[in-house]
């Protein structure tokens, strides 16, 4: 391992073709990419490169498939935007499918971790709930891409896509279970999950209307939606004429 | 009649001519060297395009002739010389603009592609046209209804233009022997145009005017279902009309789909706004139709993961028309929800959360054909706290 680390050869992006050409000057090479790394000698672990490879190859993915939408996103542009060679692409994914997968799989973690980091910050169930979803609305309308991956495009990616978009969604239940701790008990268990397709088919609306960049307007909305079962239409109502705090 | 028209004319003068000019296109006072002519077809321009703005702004009730005058800046002697009264203008409008808005219809309905094809293709360019000219869908599908009963008996007439869509027969379909409508096919075409015109008034009437293009799929499985399969008893009738659904989508896997969807939808619309058109109690009609959709899972277990799980596989237009289903059965629970809501935003945010509970819950169930598994109604409305 050591010794190898070397070697020019090192970085399956540059792919055999680019080292060959760096070991001829003459010919003109591709601009590389500000996050690409540099040719010849870095003296990088085999798992550096993968990680740098894998990270742009998800970047790419997720701007491709974000902004054209999955299926005219093509494995060539990916690998293209991403500058890897296709044989580094399926050294690191299956397919094109999986390759999604992950990436929506990494942006709906970081949605919901900052979702749950904003729902500790408050005590009252109402203020965590309103906290928590106002992070989430307001990190979606800032990155409208990652929007439209973990809503809209994973929809139409297969179904193992669906599948893995219907376990990543249970993540959020624990938003609405606190709140079922707080009331009786007579409430059928798969309510969190009954509102968090609710609230998702509202934001997915939002989204598919282009209108991901205005998502914190729709807040007192979700607000009434996620109040209302657990405490009750007047605690509903009081969400709702809290408006939208930075929002319309 | 107002006495107006038999005002001197000098007034009229006074108001036309010396009046500061306030409009750009309106023509320079003394003498121009123009002839009589060219001056009303200016001025007839300008009384036209005031109605139009003023119609589409303000509706035609509150519109005024004297509003029009000072908007198009001619006087009332030449407003009365051109028009008999307000609404002989309006109809010009309104016939003006329908004429504008279905020729590029018409044209797109041309050509040699299977009928169901050239309908929707012409459809696409209507829905486009409103979308991109709220005024004049204003004007030709909401105002002109208002606008008294000449106004109706030339809507009547410019809505007739559009039969030729409904009429594979003898529109572009020869190959009928006879070559004669049928009073069912009259019929059908009738029926067809009136409801076109009540739906784009319905959504335009509602503000929802930049939606229209959406509505593209819905419209055409409904209109194209007298001549598909809704009209079975009068087969013999349609037997030459090539309907076979052959549709546009690239792939033969989504075309054979898609063939079989709009029937899926309209069955599952179907049994759902039944169920909840026996119910008074705005609760109990929520109750029902979530009823009716979950027995149809059960009971149609196939159509269900046809509708809900496979359209979201089988291409870009069976995910537009899977999220046309969903729309639709939000609509139809929303209606209920607004005699219980703050506000109707909120009572269509609540059927949007209802339908997506529904999907989240009973999606696996759906999917793996295993309809024991499927959610109960009132997991599903604990959401709605009815």
């Amino acid at each position: 391992m050591a010794a190898d680390e070397h070697r020019p050869e090192r970085e399956e992006a540059a792919g055999g073709a680019e080292d060959a050409a760096a070991a001829r000057p003459r010919r003109k090479l591709p601009p590389r990419r500000p996050d690409q790394l540099p040719r010849g000698r870095h003296g990088l672990s085999d798992a550096e490169v993968e990680a740098s490879q894998r990270t742009r190859i998800l970047d790419a993915m997720k701007a491709l498939a974000g902004e054209r939408g999955y299926h005219d996103a093509s494995i060539a542009d990916v690998i293209k935007r991403a500058g890897v060679t296709r044989k580094a692409f399926y050294k690191l994914f299956e397919d094109k499918e999986q390759c999604f997968i992950q990436a929506y799989e990494r942006d709906l973690a970081r949605l919901l971790t900052l979702t749950l980091e904003a729902f500790e910050t408050q005590d009252e169930w109402a203020d965590r709930v309103r906290a928590a979803l106002s992070a989430l609305l307001h990190a979606l309308a800032r990155d409208p891409t990652a929007a439209r991956l973990c809503f809209i495009e994973v929809m139409t990616a297969g179904p193992r896509a669906i599948a893995a978009r219907n376990e990543a969604m249970r993540g959020f239940t624990i938003v609405f279970d606190t709140g079922r701790l707080e009331d009786d008990r007579s409430r059928p268990p798969a309510l969190a999950l009954n509102m968090v397709g609710g609230m998702s088919e509202i934001v997915h609306r939002e989204i598919a209307s282009g209108r991901a960049e205005d998502l914190p307007n729709v807040l007192p909305d979700l607000m009434y939606t996620s109040v209302l079962p657990i405490l009750g239409p007047e605690a509903a109502e009081r969400e709702l004429e809290r408006g939208a705090p930075g929002g319309i | 009649m107002p006495d107006h028209r038999s005002r001197p004319a000098k007034a009229a003068l006074a108001t036309g001519v010396s009046a500061g000019r306030t409009h750009l296109d309106q023509l320079r006072g003394g003498k121009h060297g123009l002839t009589p002519e060219q001056v009303a077809s200016s001025q007839r321009e300008r009384v036209l395009a005031a109605m139009r703005e003023l119609v589409a702004t303000h509706g035609y009730r509150d519109v005024s002739v004297a509003g029009v005058l000072r908007h198009a800046g001619v006087s009332r002697k030449t407003f009365y010389e051109l028009y008999p009264g307000k609404e002989e203008c309006f109809v010009a409008v309104y016939e003006d603009e329908m004429e504008r808005l279905l020729a590029p219809v018409m044209q797109a309905f041309e050509g040699s592609e299977p009928w169901v094809d050239r309908l929707r293709t012409a459809l696409g360019v209507l829905l486009g046209a409103l979308a991109g000219d709220p005024s004049a869908a204003r004007i030709c599908f909401v105002e002109v209804l208002a606008a008294g009963p000449l106004a109706l008996e030339r809507r009547a007439q410019a809505l007739a233009a559009l039969d030729p869509l409904f009429a594979p027969h003898d529109g572009a379909d020869e190959r009928d022997a006879e070559g004669a409508r049928t009073p069912r096919s009259r019929a059908v075409t009738a029926g067809s145009v009136g409801y076109l015109a009540e739906v784009l008034h319905r959504e335009i009437a509602a503000g929802h005017v930049e939606d229209l293009p959406l509505l593209r799929a819905q419209l055409t499985d409904t209109l194209t279902l007298p001549f598909t399969g809704g009209g079975r008893d009068g087969k013999g009738d349609n037997a030459s009309v090539d309907v076979e659904p052959e549709m546009t989508a690239d792939d033969a896997g989504e075309r054979a789909f898609l063939a079989g969807y709009g029937e899926i939808a309209a069955d599952v619309l179907g049994t759902v706004s039944a169920a909840m058109a026996v119910e008074d109690d705005p609760a109990a009609r929520i109750r029902a139709g979530v009823a009716a959709l979950l027995d149809f899972c059960a009971d149609r277990p196939d159509r269900a993961r046809a509708l809900f799980v496979e359209a979201l596989s089988a291409g870009p237009a069976a995910r537009e028309r899977r999220s046309e289903t969903t729309r639709r059965l939000a609509d139809l629970l929303a209606q209920p929800l607004r005699e219980l809501r703050p506000n109707e935003r909120i009572a269509d945010v609540s059927a949007i959360a209802l339908v997506g509970g529904f999907h989240e819950l009973s999606y696996t169930s759906i999917d793996r054909l295993e309809p024991d598994d499927l959610p109960t109604v009132d997991t599903i409305i604990a959401v709605a706290r009815l």
